[in-house]
């Protein structure tokens, strides 16, 4: 699984190393460092957004308020895992 | 050095400004996103972007083979007039960029060792930046850049496209 986090100037002031440090923290936390990859892409325009993170391709609007929930919710259910 | 910072208004004109870009001898930084999109597909190579926050303030860089530094745009290099301004003044900000691993930090390390810069600025309008406060719009920040680069006694060309 290939998640990537925008990192550009918009995100960043919406709280994108927030974002990453809690994906960094749960994907860590629930053993999935060997199934999903992690990564960062510079400003696609989408900046009407939260901070702007894909899944395989599939785009989220993600805060740091919602970066937990949008882990359960799209990469550890979509991992199987409880 | 040579800084790229913005993709041509005319895209149709992104070959010509990338190809005076790396014409130029010396270091290449690209600085935005837009624009290190385009340099990585001139230069027909991945473009590898970072997670890792050396500054809590400054977005990571990112790595395109052939470039020597890829940053971020405004706020990296609205840091670096920061950087520079007070070297001019009160210096209280040297021992913090001076050794720091940031993208601003390592431009102004740059900076430090070079009596050339040339810019090459894309005109292009951004309008993701329309809700950036607190940061200058790109025209105004390279203008106040190349002032603070003068009065260091460097050489600065400027080429917008």
């Amino acid at each position: 699984m290939k998640v990537i986090i925008c990192i550009g100037s918009c995100c960043h002031l919406k709280g994108a190393r927030q974002v990453v440090k809690k994906l960094q923290f749960l994907i860590n936390e629930n053993g999935l460092t060997d199934l999903v990859e992690l990564g960062g892409t510079p400003c696609r325009g989408k900046c009407q957004y939260d901070v702007c993170v894909t899944v395989d391709d599939k785009f989220y609007s993600v805060s740091p308020e919602t970066a937990e929930q949008f882990f359960c919710e799209n990469i550890l259910s979509k991992l199987n895992r409880p | 050095m040579n800084i790229l910072f913005g993709p041509p208004s005319n895209p149709a004109d992104s070959r010509e400004m990338l190809s005076l870009f790396f014409s130029e001898s010396g270091k290449h930084i690209v600085c935005g996103g837009s624009t290190s999109i385009m340099t990585a597909e001139f230069l027909e190579k991945p473009l590898k972007t970072s997670l890792s926050y050396k500054n809590p303030d400054i977005p990571p860089i990112s790595e395109i083979e052939g470039v020597d530094l890829t940053t971020e745009g405004i706020i990296t290099l609205s840091k670096v007039l920061l950087y520079l301004n007070d070297f001019l003044s009160e210096k209280k900000l040297y021992s913090e960029w001076k050794s720091q691993d940031d993208s601003a930090s390592l431009i102004c390390q740059m900076i430090s060792e070079e009596n050339v810069v040339n810019f090459f600025v894309g005109k292009a309008e951004n309008h993701a930046h329309d809700n950036l406060t607190g940061f200058d719009k790109k025209s105004v920040l390279v203008s106040k850049l190349c002032e603070c680069l003068r009065l260091m006694g460097k050489q600065v060309n400027i080429q917008y496209f």
